[in-house]
């Protein structure tokens, strides 16, 4: 479907530096598995899985590791060929441990686990939508933007469902994980966002991408001429068009109510990476065990985007990169604005690391805050329309309440705010503070 | 690297400080300030950099680190708020008043409420208030960009206030860096476009202004170019600290200003309302802040009731002003109806048992005269006069009994503040006219008491009087009548300001056809206005015995008397 118009979000949001060109041209390589890996049983939102391994079994590439589990979970597949080492607890970037399983990697590499592929067109429309979902959940596949909300459960909504859009604004500085994805494999884009869509029933489709990446709106406009049903969508380029709310007010015009699911609005919002993987389980039924990272930033050598095996470690991919550039960068996973900066490069890939960052001293947020001097951008770039200034002076004299009423839990942690704060404060860290607090008294 | 560091992100910041936005505002009155420098000279320029530089060094000591030579002059917020008071401040005001300022603004209104972003009132703004309750006599020379008729001469001049155009340029007599709204917009749309300011104090203070104009009957778009709304508009009440931050809020905050700003200018002793406007909205900031807030995303029943209300209570709002400007519109077609006969109305006042009124013949261009009559016995006059008082023309309505002497008077329709329209209307202050008379109508103006506070329009009314009273009597050609036998077209020069002054008169039939100036090297925005200002007052009243353009005295002479000397008188 040809679609020439640009889309952005009425109110708030801001302009990044986008730092995109150190990867936007660097294909996609794949990272050789280290000697060791460390993978979490838990890389998704939910509860860990049991392991379904015991230490010295043999494993292959794409084999389970483990599956069940009490609550919400997806499955963990190997993401190589080796041997169970050992069980222990992983350091994620949030200071959380998660149960994990060391394996060491064979030398000699070995073959991989495949599911058979599914021939979606032999099949009934409800026969359909269940294959989609059994196979999304066998194949382990949780939402790649950074969200890991398991996939199989996000399909069998019971809201009526009539647009599917494809996440590719990927608004975060440096990272350029979608932007390559949609250049080297739109096909794919197309296709698993297609099944997506006929798995709900949804009429249309939309890959919103945002301008600063114009290989891949090209690639997406000439894919699109292939799918009647489907169309991609520029945006302006504007921070947090990622934002699922956001990116929906965008293209369809439509507001997610607050506390609601884009579903209320007859709406379903995938990762551009987990139509991918969607695309690949159903039709070469490999499952998700390794995923694209951009290393990236002034801090490392040779900024690259990464297939990595998951279970890495992020020193193992800086490694790769051809370390860093200067001594000690600051070391962030995720994206620059909502990402974690971590110490211990011990810390494993998993499914919801989108980015490497080595951020150098120039680049990097470090500079002293001050009084508030009221300018009031913060309240101008917030996306929920909150008053991010009032919400921290209550937060910081323990009026926590107020805080709440001044709309603390609608906060969407975007940190725009701190960005362009001209005072430089911690805005986001005492907003995170207030809501644990707040989340906290809730449950007492 | 530090053990403390901050984990959670944005791990990447704007380039944006405090510091930046003090300094870009600065640049911002960039414009305000030359032309500041252009119109007032260097005075001004002193004014201006000493309340400014004088604040900054003052504040100094108390900003963290205290004095280093490599940031003289701070973060720049003093700075910036001297530079804003300077700017209000009168051209011709002594050497100190610019420290006066620093001294209110560093110690008063920052360092006493904790310095940078606590203030509660716009220290600039604070420092003004106090030079204006303090020092009064300073506040007539603010008067002027306002009363420029009234400064001028007492006498009437067609189209009494500055044209459009001259309010926009700037170049009327007032305060330093109020008088250009050219200059005041060219730095603001600069601030807008590098997003340092919102657009939604200031468009609502306008607005809200125009509006509130437009309910008191006033020309919505002079009292917005005239004074210093457009700069407390533009730069005052744009003030970050001082000022809510909510979208809602910001706008409300701005109608606010201009809807007491006017109220202040038309209620009170007090002819430039702005200082006080925004300084009461700077005391509602935090009340507005709380209350006024705006739905979050995502809250779309929420909003929609929130629309209602703003529509429901903006169309009772809308509905009043149409009411109360209805009716005075209605008021003023009755009233103009004057100019046709003897109104029942004032029939029925001074004279209840008239049947009717004829119009008598009057000697004097703006006297009405009306014979009273009961069948055919002639009761007395009813006489129809005005005079241009403090901003307006008040009318004035004289009852003469057969003797013709005064037995009733009523001040009729005028555009004075309701204060001042208050005071003239009176009896204790009419009551003097009583028993005044036809046969010497100068001592009405002669003995005149005026009302103190109001003596510009106490004395208009009188001046209407005595033109009423003298109303069979025809006024005595004014001196200086040019002679104007001769068609022709005729050269003169004189000395002006700045070298000689060459005009071109042309004689028709006894008139003055045009008055062209050949040659001149007068000052462009000073000078040059004067010129066609004389040119057109010479030409009209046939005259040279016309007023000389104040601020520009030498041109104005020198223009009267190249004109003078083409003619040969």
């Amino acid at each position: 479907m040809e679609n020439n118009s640009i889309k952005k979000f009425p109110i708030g949001g801001t302009h990044l530096p986008e730092e995109k060109e150190l990867t936007t041209h660097t294909p996609i390589v794949e990272m050789p598995p280290p000697v060791e890996v460390t993978i979490p049983l838990k890389q998704h939102l939910g509860v860990p899985v049991e392991p379904a391994v015991k230490v010295g079994d043999r494993v292959r590439k794409g084999q389970v590791l483990g599956h069940r589990a009490q609550g919400l979970r997806a499955i963990v597949h190997s993401s190589v060929s080796g041997e169970v080492v050992g069980f222990t607890d992983a350091i994620l970037p949030d200071d959380t441990t998660v149960p994990s399983v060391r394996i060491r990697t064979d030398a000699a590499g070995g073959d991989e686990v495949l599911l058979d592929p599914i021939d979606l067109e032999s099949l009934s429309p409800e026969d359909f939508r269940a294959a989609v979902i059994k196979r999304t959940e066998e194949a382990g596949i949780v939402g790649l933007g950074g969200a890991t909300f398991p996939t199989h459960i996000k399909l069998g909504t019971q809201d009526p469902i009539d647009t599917v859009i494809v996440n590719g604004a990927e608004c975060e500085p440096y990272i350029t994980v979608d932007d390559r994805l949609m250049q080297e494999r739109a096909d794919d884009v197309f296709r698993g966002l297609d099944i997506v869509r006929r798995a709900v029933g949804a009429k249309q489709g939309f890959i919103a991408c945002e301008v600063n990446k114009p290989d891949a709106l090209k690639r997406l406009r000439e894919v699109a001429r292939n799918y009647p049903c489907i169309a991609a969508q520029a945006l302006d380029t504007r921070y947090p068009h990622g934002a699922e709310k956001h990116l929906i007010k965008a293209v369809l015009n439509r507001e997610v109510p607050l506390r609601s699911l884009p579903g209320s609005v007859g709406v379903l919002v995938n990762n551009v990476q987990t139509v991918c993987a969607i695309a690949d389980a159903v039709d070469r039924g490999r499952v998700l065990s390794a995923r694209v990272v951009t290393v990236s930033g002034y801090g490392v050598t040779a900024p690259k985007n990464l297939m990595i095996p998951l279970g890495a470690s992020i020193g193992d991919a800086i490694e790769f990169c051809g370390g860093e550039t200067v001594p000690d960068p600051a070391v962030v996973v995720g994206g620059p604005m909502t990402g974690t900066r971590i110490i211990n490069r011990s810390i494993p890939v998993t499914k919801a690391t989108s980015g490497i960052i080595l951020l150098t001293e120039e680049e990097y947020a470090g500079s002293a805050y001050m009084a508030c001097i009221r300018c009031g951008k913060c309240v101008e770039v917030c996306p929920m329309y909150l008053p991010p200034n009032r919400m921290t002076a209550y937060v910081n004299n323990d009026m926590i309440e107020e805080a709440v009423g001044a709309g603390l839990e609608a906060c969407i942690l975007c940190g725009a705010c701190q960005f362009v704060c001209p005072s430089k404060r911690p805005l986001l860290e005492w907003i995170k503070h207030g809501k644990a607090v707040a989340a906290a008294r809730k449950k007492r | 690297m530090s053990t403390n560091i901050r984990r959670s992100g944005p791990h990447i910041e704007s380039r944006d400080s405090v510091r930046r936005n003090m300094w870009e505002v600065s640049a911002a009155l960039l414009p305000a300030t030359l032309a500041a420098g252009i119109f007032f000279g260097p005075w001004a320029l002193y004014l201006i950099f000493a309340s400014a530089f004088g604040a900054a060094i003052l504040e100094r000591p108390f900003s963290p680190g205290g004095f280093s030579l490599k940031s003289p002059l701070g973060d720049g917020s003093a700075f910036l708020a001297g530079l804003l008071y300077g700017l209000t401040l009168a051209p011709g005001s002594p050497w100190w008043i610019p420290f006066f300022g620093a001294v209110i603004i560093v110690f008063v209104a920052k360092q006493a409420f904790g310095g940078i972003g606590h203030n509660v009132f716009n220290p600039a703004l604070v420092a003004r208030g106090i030079l204006l309750l303090a020092y009064p006599a300073l506040v007539t020379e603010w008067r002027v960009p306002l009363d420029y008729d009234v400064v001028t001469t007492a006498t009437p001049l067609a189209g009494g206030s500055a044209s459009y155009l001259e309010l926009f340029l700037g170049t009327v007599p007032g305060s330093i860096g109020e008088v250009s709204a050219l200059a005041l917009l060219i730095g603001a749309a600069y601030l807008f476009y590098r997003g340092f300011v919102g657009w939604r104090i200031s468009v609502g203070y306008l607005g809200a202004s125009m509006v509130t104009a437009l309910a008191f009957g006033l020309d919505p778009l002079h009292t917005v170019l005239a004074g210093s709304i457009m700069f407390a508009a533009l730069f005052m009440a744009t003030d970050m600290v001082t000022s809510p931050v909510g979208r809602s809020a910001r706008l409300l905050y701005g109608v606010g200003c201009g809807v007491l700003t006017v109220v202040i200018r038309e209620l009170t002793q007090y002819p430039e309302g702005t200082t006080f406007a925004v300084l009461i909205m700077n005391g509602a900031t935090p009340l507005i802040d709380v209350t006024v807030v705006d739905t979050f995303f995502g809250e779309v029943t929420r909003r929609g009731k929130r629309v209602a209300a703003i529509v429901a209570v903006a169309a009772v709002v809308v509905l009043a002003v149409a009411i109360g400007f209805g009716e005075d519109a209605l008021r003023s077609v009755t009233e103009s109806s004057v100019a046709d006969g003897a109104t029942r109305r004032d029939l029925a006042l001074f004279f209840p048992d008239a049947d009717g009124a004829r119009p008598e013949e009057s000697e004097r261009p703006g006297v009405q005269a009306h014979q009273v009559y009961r069948g055919e016995e002639p009761l007395g006059y009813l006489l129809y006069s005005s005079q241009y008082g403090y901003k307006s023309r008040i009318h004035v309505v004289t009852a003469l009994d057969t003797n013709e002497r005064v037995v009733g008077l009523r001040i009729g329709d005028h555009n004075e503040s309701a204060t001042l329209g208050a005071l003239v209307r009176r009896p204790s202050f009419l009551n003097q006219f009583l028993r005044r008379s036809t046969r010497n109508p100068d001592a009405v103006v002669d003995s005149l008491e005026a009302i103190s506070g109001a003596t510009v329009s106490s004395r208009a009314v009188a001046v209407a009087l005595q033109e009423a009273l003298s109303f069979r009597v025809a006024p005595a050609p004014p001196p200086g009548q040019l002679n104007l036998g001769t068609d022709g077209v005729f050269e003169g020069s004189a000395t002006g300001y700045n070298g000689a002054i060459t005009v071109e008169v042309t004689v028709q039939g006894g008139e003055i056809e045009s008055i062209t100036v050949v040659s001149h090297n007068e000052t462009p925005g000073i000078g040059e206005p004067a010129l066609a200002r004389i040119a057109d007052a010479v030409r009209e009243s046939k005259t040279l015995d016309v007023d000389i353009v104040s601020g520009a005295t030498a041109t104005s002479r020198g223009m009267i008397g190249a004109i003078s000397d083409a003619l040969g008188e």
